[in-house]
């Protein structure tokens, strides 16, 4: 087990070099430089000593290779360099915006094992029944629905028609709790239902494969209790194909996210940007997108990992 | 010999998409203490169903036990509660299946697997089941037991993996033991190792055994006593010497008669039984075996016959007397 660790560990750093590499040619492969697109909107700077200048200064003049070292260094220790729409600190933009994201997020999680692995559940043991059928067909809907789409209507219904919840914006929770929470029901479920749909048709698919399994048919001949049958024998090798798609989903929640922050004008790592890449503010956008490889990646050693766990077959490897 | 199973007038049914498929019809046997009885036919005659349905193991849907009784210990199996025949399962009557590649859970250790019916049955602690499936795999000849305990099944070999079934069968002392197949994956050596290793184990515990194979060497070499099915109905019951010596149902004198035999001369062609096995669920009227059979009259075509003693211990169902 340590050695498999130590090889996940190994890949993601690998992966993680790799997609740094790649952040940063994207935004160095943009014609111009910050400089030069400064000079455009202040006529003060229009001079090619000032701008040289202001080149050496930002540490532009450096070799490539050494820009990109000394970003990196930079990046580990929290500098993540000022934003040039704000002059605030990127950093301390992204810790201010970071609890909305966090909380988005663990209600998406929420919502979607919530309604998907139960559904699932009861779907795979009362297969082939109306109730089967129904719950099937509804995860349709959920997977289908557009989140733009299911976003709207939940605002028109409960938030004009019957004014429960607050159409959009951001209440923290250490302001007022019960105001924070309901602002954030309408988003974290918009979310939520579309996963619980996936979830819930690779729960019952699952299921019903490894209780189709001889060694299902070898414990119930050893006397275990259906539900031991379940818990010990069944649970594990359904959970295999279940953790896959959950992995891969939690790298499409972040297009997701960044669509819901902006419909319920959420302020968090989506809004933020969002915002950034229409403004070009190189340093934020190259935060964002490296934040999100690492959380991608981060999922993925999660889900390489628990592979471990689950399946003794793949340890060895 | 004390009478311990008797099956009366079993029958399952399963329900496809081609209409009810009796794979089990109207089958009666009987089973004493310390006996090996061997349950043979091609496949598909409902040998594996008979044997799953001992312990309710049928899936259902589609398949279902319409009619008879299973008497064991003086109480009907069908008509027992789940807790009930939980109870029975692994316990009294065990099972060891065939394909130990998929009959073991391949997420689990052999030992937490072999531990279980101490855990379940016997109320043991995990340390103490673990010690003693410790034991039941030494009674296997599994090497170095104790650390192969944390094994998983794909790190055992295919005999390993059979012998860890075998042991995992014989944990709780069980009075009757149900082998399917037991051998089917294996190589011939092997299989000889596991088929004697387990006739000593029930010798040992005074199980009785039911073997259920299409391998006629297996039958004659280990069975007392033997079922010929076909087509989901018992078609002759004899004992294994006597079914060897002198088969009487057309059906089991085709089979002896498509084996090779070591004294047989080398040139003589083996002979196989003519056709195919009928479809289950559009069986031919009459007796089921009769568009195969070389002694089939009339009356074949007509109607079934039921299993009509013909000499001591010795029955067939069967209008002819060959």
């Amino acid at each position: 087990m340590k050695r498999y660790l130590a090889k996940r560990l190994l890949y993601a750093l690998l992966i993680l070099f790799l997609v740094s590499i790649l952040i940063f040619s994207i935004a160095r492969l943009l014609p111009g430089d910050p400089i030069q697109a400064a000079a455009m909107m202040n006529m003060d700077l229009a001079n090619e000593e000032i701008m040289d200048d202001l080149r050496s200064q930002f540490g532009l003049d450096r070799p490539v290779v050494l820009q990109y070292g000394v970003w990196v260094k930079d990046f580990f220790v929290g500098e993540w360099g000022t934003s040039f729409g704000s002059g605030e600190p990127v950093f301390e933009m992204f810790l201010r915006r970071l609890p909305v994201t966090l909380e988005l997020f663990a209600g998406y999680v929420f919502w979607s094992f919530l309604i998907g692995f139960p559904l699932g559940v009861i779907s795979a043991f009362k297969r082939n029944t109306v109730l089967d059928a129904a719950i099937t067909s509804t995860a349709i809907v959920g997977i289908s629905v557009p989140v733009i789409w299911e976003a709207i209507v939940l605002i028109y219904l409960f938030s004009v028609h019957f004014q429960i919840f607050p159409p959009s914006g951001y209440v923290p929770f250490s302001e007022n709790s019960m105001e924070n929470v309901l602002c954030m029901i309408m988003p974290t479920f918009v979310l939520g239902t579309h996963s619980a749909g996936m979830y819930m048709r690779y729960v019952r698919s699952s299921l019903l494969e490894v209780l189709g399994q001889d060694y299902i048919r070898t414990a119930r001949a050893k006397g275990l209790k259906e539900m031991a049958v379940i818990m010990r024998h069944a649970a594990k090798p359904a959970m295999i194909p279940v953790v896959t798609v959950i992995g891969i989903d939690w790298g499409y929640v972040i297009s997701g996210s960044f669509l819901v922050e902006y419909m319920f004008a959420l302020p968090g790592f989506g809004r933020m940007g969002i915002d950034a890449i229409a403004a070009r503010d190189y340093p934020v956008i190259q935060a964002t997108l490296l934040i999100v490889a690492l959380f991608i990646l981060m999922v993925n050693l999660a889900v390489d990992l628990l592979y471990g766990y689950l399946d003794p077959r793949v340890r060895v490897k | 010999m004390a009478k311990l199973l008797s099956v009366n007038n079993l029958s399952v049914h399963f329900s496809t998409g081609n209409g009810v498929v009796k794979a089990v019809d109207q089958i009666s046997y009987e089973l004493n203490t310390g006996e090996t009885l061997g349950i043979v036919g091609e496949s598909g005659c409902g040998k594996s169903v008979s044997a799953l349905s001992l312990l309710r193991l049928i899936p259902n849907p589609p398949g279902k036990i319409v009619d008879g009784e299973i008497l064991f210990e003086g109480r009907d199996l069908l008509k027992a509660s789940k807790e009930e025949i939980c109870d029975i399962r692994g316990n009294k009557i065990a099972m060891i299946f065939q394909e130990p590649m998929t009959s073991l859970n391949p997420v689990l250790t052999i030992g937490q697997q072999v531990a279980e019916p101490f855990m379940v049955h016997q109320q043991m602690k995990k340390k103490q089941a673990a010690a003693e499936a410790v034991k039941a795999l030494k009674k296997v000849h599994i090497p170095d037991s104790g650390k192969r305990l944390a094994d998983y099944p794909h790190q055992f070999s295919g005999g390993m993996r059979q012998r860890a079934m075998i042991a995992m069968g014989l944990t709780c002392a069980p009075k009757i033991i149900i082998a399917d197949e037991p051998t089917t994956a294996l190589d011939v050596t092997i299989q000889a190792q596991l088929l004697t290793l387990m006739k000593q184990l029930t010798i040992d515990t005074g199980a009785a055994l039911i073997i259920i194979t299409h391998n006629l060497g297996i039958i004659a070499r280990y069975a007392d006593r033997v079922n010929v099915m076909y087509a989901g109905k018992i078609v002759e019951k004899a004992s294994a010497a006597d079914l060897y010596k002198y088969p009487k149902h057309p059906y089991a004198i085709g089979l002896m008669a498509s084996v090779p035999k070591l004294d047989q001369d080398v040139k003589t062609r083996l002979q196989p039984i003519e056709g195919q096995p009928p479809d289950l669920a559009d069986l031919p009227e009459g007796c089921a075996f009769h568009p195969r059979c070389r002694y089939k009259i009339e009356q074949c075509r007509v109607s079934a016959p039921s299993l009509r003693t013909i000499s001591d211990d010795h029955e067939i169902a069967c209008w002819v007397d060959v």
